[in-house]
């Protein structure tokens, strides 16, 4: 037998061989706990409300804000375009697919920011990717975008500037409900849509077939 | 990062072009490799040529320990590839008949159309057959038990390693080794059989 | 000129080397479209095309096309169908440089052509059948689906081999 062919199939193995120190197992998932540790003392997965308010009066499509509260709550108030998954139901088989991808940004959302904080760990231990949450939650949004607090005559000029800019949010979002109504209809029609054609193009390279 | 297209990195309008490059690749290495050839096919099963075994597993092999090593380095999301679907009752009996086609025939379809293209007529003869064979299954699937059986024992979507809840990578490790005895078996028996010319 | 075509028509790659650029073209296909190559899916789609232009009300009738004409969309029009064009175009291209295209029929030289022909029809007629059972053939279902460690890829592999071992002595006058 050739020496050549002996060599070649030495590499073969070898690389083969390598690959048994390369990776994890497959199996789990989850990812390496100082990972999670160092992202868990990241503040860079958290995101301001002007910044989500902003991103959604611009129809930005790479958004996908999940709401975490009990589905009573998410009737009573919601952001337009907001999706409900409570947090008990975040894991679901069906639910994972919204977090499980890497072309939308994931808001999380929750009344002051515990719950989504949650969420988000829960999401992230898996090892998925864009994964933000609400800074401090609906409470703030509530205060920046539906309420916002005029700044006081002494203020810089750069306060006034933000406070009009959440004034217009405000507006778009439905503070005047009866004359912005069907906007916001608009806004949450033209948010889910495109969302669910994204999940659906996923799961469709499983669907076709090869040979 | 890959697989590009359903990643939406290439666009759809392109799969056509790929398609054809791809297909063209495909072909010229089955014709170079020798595979229009039927009598070097059937070598593989009398012991006097083992070309089909030696390409075959070597491209799985490759393309195995290659991808994973892709997928390791970040390069593809090896969850999003395709997974031939398994179900046992189809899968079973159509490699069976699969089995007698081939070694009655003399090729499989990929190598068929490689046949076809050189202007082999037994080529041609078995590309007909399967245009013959394909009709026939369609319209046998009409019967309702037919379809259930082709339908039945569904496992789903799944690798060896869900099946046997194994680590892949040994398993990667034992299938090169098994491999290359198969490759070292191969070309001891090739000696002592009487060679065939052809 | 016929020294030079003598030679060449059966020099072939080394069998190790056409299953390496093999693998490099599994890989790149699977990086590209996300799934392996095929070459009974634009068969499948032809039979479907011929069946629905001779027979149409036939056609619809069929479960088994039913993916194919529910949409209106011509089944013609498929991934596979361009893969296969190009698998023609490529084993050509590979053949004209070897100097391997001529019409002829090879077979073994204890059996007539006529012999060959009819086995090879029968042979065809049975794999056409297997493939589309088993939703795919050597190339779709066995080695696309070993690339990616597909459990029903390695069952397909061995139903394929193992029967082919399993009656090779039963045919062994057709080959040798």
């Amino acid at each position: 037998m050739s020496i050549r062919y002996i060599i070649l199939a030495l590499v073969l193995i070898a690389v083969a061989f390598g690959l048994l120190f390369i990776t994890v197992p497959e199996k789990s998932n989850q990812i390496e706990v100082t990972t999670f540790l160092k992202s868990i003392n990241d503040p860079a997965r958290f995101i301001n409300t002007d910044d989500v308010a902003d991103r959604i009066i611009t129809e930005d499509p790479t958004l996908l804000i999940i709401d975490v509260r009990k589905p009573a709550e998410f009737e009573a108030f919601n952001i337009p375009g907001s999706v409900n998954i409570p947090l008990g139901d975040l894991m679901n088989e069906e639910n994972r697919k919204y977090i499980n991808q890497n072309l939308l940004d994931v808001v999380f959302v929750s009344n002051d920011g515990v719950y989504a904080n949650t969420a988000w760990a829960l999401a992230a231990q898996n090892g998925y990717k864009n994964l933000y949450v609400l800074e401090r939650g609906l409470n703030r949004w509530f205060e920046t975008i539906m309420a916002p607090v005029e700044p006081a005559e002494t203020a810089p000029i750069e306060e006034f500037e933000l406070f009009s800019v959440r004034k217009g949010a405000g507006q778009y979002f439905g503070v005047q409900a009866y004359i912005e109504a069907p906007v916001i209809e608009k806004v949450i029609q033209k948010k889910r849509a495109p969302k669910k054609v994204i999940v659906k193009e996923v799961q469709e390279v499983e669907a076709e077939g090869g040979c | 990062m890959g697989p590009l297209t359903p990643n939406g990195i290439i666009s759809t309008e392109w799969n056509y072009v790929i398609a054809v490059l791809i297909g063209m690749a495909f072909g010229f290495i089955l014709e170079a490799s020798g595979f229009s050839s039927s009598r070097k096919l059937v070598g593989v099963f009398y012991g006097y040529d083992f070309a089909v075994l030696r390409v075959f597993f070597t491209a799985g092999l490759v393309a195995i320990i290659g991808l994973l090593y892709l997928n390791y380095f970040g390069y593809i999301d090896y969850s999003v590839l395709y997974v031939y679907p398994t179900y046992l009752n189809s899968a079973i009996l159509g490699s069976v008949i699969m089995g007698l086609g081939f070694i009655i025939g003399g090729f499989c379809p990929g190598t068929s159309l490689t046949a076809v293209a050189i202007g082999k007529l037994d080529g041609w003869v078995f590309t007909g057959g399967l245009f013959i064979g394909i009709f026939i299954f369609s319209e046998l699937f009409n019967m309702e038990a037919v379809e259930n059986f082709y339908n039945g024992n569904y496992l789903g979507h799944i690798t060896i390693m869900d099946y046997f809840d194994i680590n892949p990578y040994g398993f990667v490790l034992i299938f090169t080794l098994l491999a290359v005895a198969a490759f070292t078996i191969a070309s001891i028996v090739r000696r002592r059989v009487k060679q065939v010319f052809y | 000129m016929s020294y030079i075509n003598d030679h060449l028509r059966h020099v072939y790659w080394n069998p190790y080397f056409g299953g390496f650029m093999l693998g490099l073209l599994l890989i790149a296909t699977f990086y590209i479209t996300g799934r392996g190559v095929g070459a009974t899916g634009g068969t499948k789609s032809t039979v479907a095309t011929t069946v629905n232009a001779m027979a149409p009300e036939h056609a619809h009738k069929l479960h088994y096309y039913e993916k194919y004409f529910d949409e209106e969309k011509n089944p013609m029009n498929n991934w596979l169908v361009y893969e296969t064009l190009g698998i023609l175009l490529g084993a050509f291209l590979s053949g004209a440089i070897s100097g391997r295209v001529f019409v002829r029929t090879q077979h073994s030289p204890k059996i007539t052509s006529r012999t060959r022909l009819v086995f090879a029809a029968l042979g065809g007629l049975l794999f056409g059948f297997g493939s589309q059972l088993a939703r795919g053939c050597t190339s779709g279902a066995a080695l696309s689906g070993i690339s990616v460690l597909s459990f029903g890829g390695f069952i397909v592999m061995l139903g394929i081999f193992g029967t082919g071992y399993l009656f090779a002595y039963f045919f062994r006058k057709l080959w040798i």
